[in-house]
């Protein structure tokens, strides 16, 4: 049965929430995200959020209930200093969010989104990257990071001045290894390399019998698929 | 005296926790549940969808990816079927090839060679359910710390956080929701109609003898195989494990030496060197949940067995 304009728009919605949660949000499905009525998005919002927070922070939970996030959002892509900004940019993949498109860009996407909606669940795998495990090509540009954890982790006193820039970097032509930063000690091993993706496939197959936790462990290698998949 | 009561603390902290982790190895293939649990590991998040229950004397288990490809994966006694979104995609992915059996048996000797257990008296609530935290505290810097939230009822799992030596957690799994004695049937356990099934058939893998020595090992390391597994014909895979965290060693012949190099990736260490080593030039690869600096000391204290 296919599924209406609505519901397929609803779901695009939602997967973008969930993105921006996890830091993982493309430009264009930022755009759409922000261009969506804060009232009815907040509160999955505010839920993904909750849920991202206890799982990955032992520090005491953030009220979001006191808080407009997506606004939040926009008032620091607002809050940008036209300085910090490039006179011209050429990529902006994955979770590099390129603010200086940004705003132009801002009134064209809904429609353009809403056009590719049929297309949505293919498109979304190629926009989507993984941060994990992934090599991606870089042009010469200045690009400004925007990560959503950052407006997340932000409390009361947030006033949008200043905080949507995480970096603005000038990132050369070779490839770099995206992750996040703190699990990145070294990085001489190529982690594409067919080899290594085998060795690592073997290691979590035959050590999820050895941890003793049952098919829990299992999880890595039922996982697995999917990453190799985005790569 | 102060000494002796607190010593007397950890030996019985230590007998509690290994018959408590012991229950929670027992657990998984004993008790009936349905839950599902989230996994996360840096800024990646899974959440997965698993079912289990002994029905009619075989014992029946489910595991689904709710996120991305929904990948399935069914378990009944020894047969295991990997259940796809559709063919195409069957054809493309990589296949489960392990048998999905655990080992029963703890081997609480070995643990203890590497960690101190300290159980919580303090009840915590997981997924609507009281747990009290067992931890496994590192007695080197070898091997990374381990904190296990179990039921106060039945022992089972229900959280898991891997601490890195700073104590900061970089792998989580927890469960989100629980139900146990959730009443499943056989035809909980049969694929969803439009998907592809592919039924895992387990090859006997083919085995080759040990060349090979560690000159030193982690204290309460040992090989999980006596021999070596042999993957395309011409890599032997060595597997060694505390207890709790393992580490797969890969050996293959290569033509140049070279440098160690390493990549760290959540919990997750890969360090490799090529090194001259008898008559021949190998390629030593360690994959295992264990700081950098026990897969580089591995790697260099490799050593072929000599003949006695």
């Amino acid at each position: 049965m296919n599924k209406s304009k609505e519901t397929l728009h609803d779901e695009n919605v939602a997967q973008c929430v969930s993105d921006f949660v996890d830091d993982r949000l493309s430009s264009e499905d930022l755009d759409f995200l922000l261009s969506q009525e804060n009232e009815k998005w907040e509160t999955t919002l505010k839920s993904y959020a909750a849920t991202q927070q206890a799982l990955n922070s032992a520090e005491p939970m953030t009220d979001f209930s006191q808080f407009d996030l997506l606004s939040r959002v926009r008032e620091g892509i607002d809050g940008i200093e036209p300085d910090l900004l490039p006179d011209e940019t050429e990529t902006s993949p994955s979770n590099i969010v390129d603010l200086s498109e940004r705003k132009a860009a801002f009134t064209e996407s809904n429609a353009r989104h809403l056009d590719a909606l049929s297309d949505s669940e293919n498109s979304r795998k190629s926009n989507v990257i993984s941060v994990k495990m992934f090599a991606m090509a870089a042009s010469v540009a200045f690009v400004a990071l925007l990560a959503g954890q950052l407006f997340l982790s932000q409390g009361n006193d947030f006033n949008g001045e200043g905080l949507p820039v995480i970096a603005v970097a000038n990132l050369d032509q070779t490839d770099s290894i995206l992750d996040d930063p703190q699990d990145i000690q070294a990085l001489s091993l190529d982690v594409n390399n067919d080899r290594l993706q085998s060795y690592l496939r073997q290691h979590a197959e035959q050590s999820a019998m050895a941890t003793n936790q049952g098919m829990i462990s299992m999880a890595r290698v039922v996982s697995f698929s999917t990453e190799q998949d985005e790569q | 005296m102060v000494l002796v009561v607190n010593l007397s603390y950890a030996a019985s902290d230590n007998s509690v926790g290994l018959i408590r982790l012991s229950n929670m190895v027992q657990s998984f293939s004993v008790l009936s549940y349905q839950g599902i649990f989230v996994r996360s590991q840096g800024v990646e998040m899974n959440s997965m969808k698993i079912l289990h229950d002994v029905i009619d004397g075989s014992e029946y288990e489910s595991l689904v990816d709710l996120d991305g490809d929904k990948i399935e994966v069914i378990r009944i006694d020894d047969s295991v079927i990997c259940v796809y979104p559709d063919i195409s995609f069957a054809n493309t992915a990589e296949p489960v090839t392990a048998p999905l059996r655990q080992f029963k048996e703890l081997n609480g000797e070995r643990l203890l060679e590497g960690y101190t257990f300290e159980l919580s008296e303090k009840a915590e609530v997981i997924a609507g359910r009281n747990a009290h935290k067992l931890s496994l505290i590192p007695k080197d810097s070898y091997r990374f710390g381990h904190e296990f939230w179990l039921d106060s009822e039945n022992d089972f799992l229900l959280k898991h956080d891997t601490l890195n030596l700073k104590g900061e957690v970089i792998d989580r799994v927890q469960f989100t929701d629980i139900t146990f004695a959730p009443k499943l049937t056989k035809a909980d356990f049969v694929p969803r109609l439009g998907t592809y099934s592919r039924h895992i058939v387990e090859v006997k893998p083919e085995m080759t003898d040990n060349k090979w020595r560690f000159d030193w090992l982690p204290d309460g390391f040992a090989p999980v195989w006596r021999d070596a597994r042999v993957l395309n014909g011409k890599t032997a895979m060595l597997l060694l494990s505390d207890g709790i965290t393992s580490i797969s060693v890969f050996v293959e012949p290569t033509q140049v030496e070279t440098d160690y190099s390493v990549m760290e990736m959540g919990s997750t260490t890969v360090g490799e060197v090529s090194r001259a080593l008898q008559t021949d030039i190998l390629r030593l690869t360690i994959v295992g949940e264990v700081p950098e600096d026990t897969v580089e000391k591995m790697l260099m204290s490799f050593l072929p067995r000599t003949a006695s």
